[in-house]
């Protein structure tokens, strides 16, 4: 596990890190622009995806899967 | 020189002959003969028009061939090559007559000159369709097939009313451009945006698709959607209803796909979010984003029928669709190499460099960021995370990977590769994604509008990157949460079928308060037949008990006594004598 554990922490920061060398997009709107913008996007975006699914599912999608044989 | 023959002619035709051929492998052979003909009869019709012909005084073009149909067309003769290649060793030559006029229907609409030809096609494409589904075989197949059949029926008939009252204003039945606005534009859009699957006119997509067999459906991922996106790019570019739509379309797909817990209907949900992206990209209507949607579609139609064969792999050597009935099971030791193929198409939806998604998706993206709509450009963003959380790592992780709840025993499913003519098949439309992914140009040259798009600029390479690994990491530290549950979703198919089942029941009541007063009626009827006939008897046996139906005559009993006529006629002389003397 711990080996597994630093190659991924490294693996990360090396993406990161190239968010820095690269030149950004200048059409790109201000935060775009950030060296680490869609890592952030990445990350956030699947807590709020998972947070609408989640949400959605048990106010009234998700359902026992026998609801239409009734 | 002779003319060419349709495409969608040779696999109308081969459809309808192949059950007759006697012969397993030549109908084998035919089956990998039929797309590789029309592959030829494709590349020997250059751009121009072909087999006119005149029908009520309005003239019909079959083949108008230019830059934005040949596209499609190349894109349906490929997945119609390797589909037929996955159904190779199925020996139901119904089914595989059935899905090659499905090809043969797709083909005739993105080749239709005018709008009969297209309408003629539409429907054929809805009705084949509709007999794939129903080759899934079972109860829930049966009853889906018969869900679709009626939605579009409904959008079928809508385009011909549309057809029809264009033709009525214009005088023309060219298929071109539609000016949006007037009825008959409306009603076409409705029904063109039913077989995109726009919501709310989706729920279609993702209830029917995934109930059809293993092989059909992956003919059913690629002609329907997209002949209507083609429709789109031909008569409604540039409409701003559609980015917007596009784009809420993009976003609902992954958030039910999120929800999802079988394979199948999981990449279904997906159809409708990548869908979602050309949609919008005709609605943006600039030549990048009308060529993004072209290319999407084209790259779209490769990987997504890669990634339906690969869950169409695992459901017919498991028998089994649903993400908790497969977690656990270790499949990815007994599936090696269906795996690797399926991430291959995981990787290309995702749009991961190198992958055909890539080259295609982020023009649209590129597109929406141009003549600045920060909202679209934020959901398609938004999209393309939920669309790499959920095929290339939920579905993967759940299927091939994962682990049972806590406390479950576990059964082995004994599985092994599928049959060998499936994994090539994945394997050819693997190197296409690939191939395409690696060498973007090969796909530009095909594109209708005037392109200056460099996919691989090193920000966009590294934005990809870093967005598929964040996203990658927020799920390996959620992926309990994100576990897939038994459940179903609803969808708007509630309202047909929940309402369906309300108005059967409506009808009961109905008809059960008709049958009611009926027989009361016809209860008042008798008695007034039995008044009528003999008053007296009928008012004497009602004041004894209410007989209605009295017993048949009898002289003893129901003849009256002599004295109860000059009683009568006493009463009424006295009554007159009375009225008389006081008047």
């Amino acid at each position: 596990m711990k080996p597994r554990l630093i190659l991924t922490t490294v693996g990360l920061a090396l993406v990161l890190a190239l968010g820095f060398i690269v030149p950004p997009d200048h059409t790109a709107s201000p935060p775009e622009k950030l060296p680490f913008f869609e890592a952030a996007f990445g990350f956030a975006g699947c807590l709020l995806l998972l947070l609408a699914a989640k949400f959605l599912g048990r106010i009234f999608v998700q359902r026992r899967e026998d609801y239409y044989d009734e | 020189m002779s003319s060419p023959v349709h495409p969608a002619l040779i696999f109308i035709l081969g459809g309808l002959l192949l059950p007759l051929i006697p012969g397993r492998r030549v109908k084998q052979a035919l089956l990998l003969c039929i797309p590789l003909a029309a592959l030829a009869s494709l590349m020997a019709m250059p751009s121009g028009t072909y087999g006119e012909h005149t029908f009520l005084g309005y003239p019909l073009v079959f083949a108008r061939v230019d830059a934005l149909s040949l596209c499609f067309g190349y894109a349906f003769v490929i997945v119609a090559f390797a589909s037929s290649l996955y159904a190779l060793h199925i020996r139901n030559y119904g089914q595989h007559a059935v899905t090659f006029l499905t090809v043969g229907s797709g083909l005739g609409i993105v080749y239709a000159g005018d709008v009969f030809t297209l309408f003629v096609f539409w429907e054929l494409l809805a009705v084949s369709s509709v007999f794939v589904v129903w080759y899934g075989k079972s109860r829930q197949a049966y009853n889906a097939g018969f869900r679709y059949l009626m939605v579009h029926l409904f959008g079928g008939t809508l385009l011909l009313a549309g057809v029809a009252m264009h033709v009525l204003e214009t005088g023309s039945t060219e298929f071109t451009r539609l000016d949006y606005g007037n009825l008959s534009s409306v009603l076409m859009l409705i029904s063109v945006l039913i077989n995109a699957a726009a919501p709310p006119l989706h729920a279609w997509l993702a209830d029917a698709y995934p109930e059809a067999s293993p092989t059909g459906s992956v003919f059913l991922t690629a002609f329907t959607t997209k002949s209507a996106v083609y429709v789109l790019l031909r008569g409604f570019p540039g409409l701003e209803l559609l980015a917007w739509l596009g784009a809420i379309m993009a976003v609902y797909g992954v958030i039910y796909a999120l929800m999802e817990n079988d394979i199948r209907r999981l990449l279904a949900y997906h159809i409708i979010s990548q869908v979602g992206y050309m949609v919008c990209g005709v609605g943006l209507g600039t030549d990048l984003a009308l060529n993004g949607s072209t290319a999407h579609a084209f790259c779209h139609i490769l990987y997504k029928a890669l990634l339906f064969m690969g869950a169409g792999a695992v459901i017919e050597v498991t028998g089994r669709s649903k993400i908790t009935d497969l977690q656990g099971r270790g499949l990815y030791r007994t599936m090696p190499v269906c795996l690797t193929l399926y991430m291959i198409g995981a990787f290309s939806i995702s749009s991961i460099p190198l992958f055909n998604g890539f080259i295609s998706k982020p023009m649209i993206v590129a597109a929406a960021s141009d003549p600045h709509r920060p909202l679209i450009h934020l959901l398609l963003h938004l999209a393309s995370i939920g669309t790499f959380l959920s095929t290339a790592l939920k579905l993967p992780y759940g299927a091939w990977f994962g682990r049972g709840w806590p406390g479950e025993q576990l059964r082995r499913i004994e599985a092994k590769e599928p049959p060998l003519n499936m994994l090539v098949a994945m394997g050819l439309l693997s190197l296409l994604c690939i191939l395409t992914g690696l060498y973007p140009q090969l796909l530009y040259d095909l594109l209708p509008y005037p392109l200056t798009y460099a996919p691989y600029a090193a920000y966009t390479v590294v934005g990809a990157i870093q967005l598929a690994a964040f996203t990658a990491l927020a799920f390996f530290l959620l992926r309990n949460k994100l576990r897939a549950e038994a459940t179903i979703s609803l969808d708007t198919d509630w309202f047909y079928r929940k309402g369906g089942v309300l108005f059967l029941r409506a009808c009961g009541a109905f008809s059960d308060a008709r049958s009611a007063i009926q027989s009361r009626v016809s209860r008042l009827v008798a008695r007034l037949g039995v008044m009528s006939a003999n008053p007296v008897l009928a008012l004497r046996d009602g004041l004894r008990g209410g007989n209605v139906n009295p017993a048949p005559y009898d002289a003893d009993s129901h003849r009256q006594a002599i004295g109860a006529g000059v009683m009568v006629a006493l009463i009424v002389f006295s009554f007159f004598c009375l009225v008389f003397l006081l008047r």
